[in-house]
């Protein structure tokens, strides 16, 4: 250690000339213009007169490596916190996005809008829900699961809260077996026959004051008709 | 969250661009401290709408409420973040303000006569122009720091005097006129008071700590000379401290730090300290510093805007 510091010091010490210009000497590429000759450049010099266009380059690699350090710096962040903003979602075992409501009422306020919900209510059916999601954005969506009474068919009930398609990361997947057209109040439906998690059940979605709505349940489709006919907005 | 995101995009700008010199980890660091100080005020008044859920859902790369959404022990897990945070940031501002508490009790003791050589190596290393007020301590223990923001002084003790040969005790001067040149005891005020009103803000408690030891290494750059002696010094006062009761306790933040009893000095900060120290020269400085202070900041900025 402390031969490595008295060599360095030396260095350090060393005298000024040390650190000068080194003196040409034969062989070194100096050439010597003879008596009415003009002069000719040493390779010292070609490498001066080179020099403006070698630093502009040595600048604008600097410039790049710092715009592109900052560029990549930037990008792992972004994808960082992207990354951090999916994780609660991710522990909750939902799509990116889908938010978690307690009640109907907060969903209200987080979608700033009013849910349109069956009146007709059959007492089979435990409300208020057992889960609400919810996602915001073009168009809001919502998305209520009603469980049934003593182990009985349950209800799923999902809205956009606009114009616009529900989004399929609300609606849990479903084969279809078929469809049939159905009117719900002045508008077009369609009841549809599903199947969902290995069990057979009715769907029928209807569009109703610029809303996408859609109810899916195991009750009969005569009831699934009557409920979305007497959606409207809640009280 | 705003400083903790500043924070790591500056300590990541700070590796990536390869910055070794101390004035540029300085400027740096102290962007990433007063960015969110001054930005997150400033957004919630001038874009609300960030506060909306429309943009917490499809404009922001992160939001914190939706961390808000998970509970863990009947609290969120924002709130315990919140909680863990603050408490960790106040025990690192207490760590750091206790010391200076007590030692306000204890007044420096009276000065003696300066003995001809200090005068001497002062006037030398500062010459007539810049030389501050100096303050001997005729006692054993190693005592050598500056203090004062309106009236700058150099406290040196008879024990320092007699460890360090004449090289080391020019380098340690110099070492301490460079704090005195850049005022870095007023600065060391605000930024404990900086720590004070952040004391709940563990991100800021950390940045302000690196904030310091740069200011060190920005000192020890600007002393020039024999960089040689002055890690030769540094090692000395610092192995003279160990284990000793300090005869003064330092009065300031971070400039009393600096050259004060090294005892407080942390042994890896001056294994550092010699290790740069060794080196031939300073550290380059980075190439377009005000280019690169502009763009982070900017990048800071937006980086801001999209968290909320």
């Amino acid at each position: 250690m402390s031969a490595d510091i008295e060599t360095r010091g030396a260095g350090s010490r060393a005298p000024p000339e040390a650190c000068s210009a080194p003196v040409a000497r034969a062989g070194d590429g100096v050439r010597v213009a003879g008596p009415g000759e003009r002069p000719v450049a040493s390779r010292g010099e070609a490498a001066r007169r080179r020099a403006p266009s070698a630093g502009a380059i040595a600048i604008a690699a600097e410039g790049f490596r710092a715009l592109g350090g900052l560029a990549l710096v930037m990008a792992v962040v972004s994808a960082l916190l992207w990354a951090l903003d999916g994780v609660p979602t991710w522990i909750a075992g939902e799509p990116r996005g889908v938010r978690r409501a307690r009640t109907v009422q907060d969903a209200e306020r987080f979608l700033r809008a009013r849910l349109v919900i069956p009146s007709y209510f059959p007492a089979t059916f435990a409300w208020p829900p057992s889960r609400i999601r919810f996602l915001t954005g073009a168009p809001a969506a919502v998305a209520l699961w009603v469980d049934g009474r003593q182990g009985g068919p349950g209800l799923f009930i999902a809205e956009t809260v606009a114009p616009g398609p529900i989004p399929p990361r609300l609606i849990p997947e479903v084969q279809v077996l078929g469809r049939s057209p159905v009117a719900v109040g002045a508008s077009p439906g369609t009841l549809s026959r599903v199947v969902e998690e290995g069990v057979v059940v009715w769907e029928i979605a209807w569009q109703q004051g610029g809303r996408s709505l859609l109810l899916r349940s195991r009750v009969g489709a005569d009831e699934l008709v009557r409920m979305a006919r007497s959606a409207r907005e809640a009280p | 969250m705003h400083a903790l995101v500043a924070a790591l995009a500056i300590e990541a700008l700070l590796q990536v661009w390869r910055a070794r010199a101390p004035d540029d980890r300085l400027v740096l660091r102290i962007l990433g401290l007063c960015q969110p100080l001054a930005m997150t005020p400033a957004l919630f008044l001038l874009a609300p709408q960030r506060a909306g859920e429309e943009f917490c859902e499809t404009g922001a790369l992160f939001a914190s409420r939706h961390w808000g959404e998970i509970r863990v022990a009947g609290a969120t897990l924002v709130e315990l973040g919140v909680l863990l945070g603050a408490a960790f940031g106040l025990a690192l501002f207490l760590v750091d303000v206790l010391p200076l508490v007590s030692g306000r009790r204890r007044p420096l003791p009276p000065a003696a006569p300066a003995p001809g050589t200090l005068e001497a190596a002062l006037t030398e290393v500062a010459g007539e122009g810049r030389r501050p007020a100096l303050h001997f301590l005729d006692a054993r223990a190693c005592t050598l720091f500056c203090a004062g923001v309106l009236r700058p002084v150099l406290v040196v003790s008879r024990g320092a005097l007699d460890l360090l040969d004449a090289e080391e005790l020019r380098a340690a001067l110099a070492h301490e006129l460079a704090h005195l040149d850049r005022r870095d005891p007023a600065l060391s005020w605000l930024l404990m008071g900086a720590r004070g009103i952040l004391f709940f803000n563990p991100v800021a408690q950390v940045v302000a700590r690196a904030l310091a030891r740069d200011a060190e290494w920005s000192a020890d750059e600007r002393a020039g000379g024999d960089r040689l002696a002055l890690a030769s010094a540094l090692v000395k006062l610092h192995r003279a401290g160990q284990g000793r009761r300090a005869l003064v306790r330092r009065s300031l933040p971070f400039a009393a730090a600096l050259a004060e009893p090294l005892r407080r000095v942390r042994s890896h900060d001056v294994e550092a300290r010699c290790r740069r120290l060794l080196e031939p020269a300073a550290p380059p400085k980075l190439a377009f510093p005000f280019l690169r202070v502009a763009l982070a900041s900017a990048s800071l900025g937006l980086l801001t805007f999209l968290v909320t």
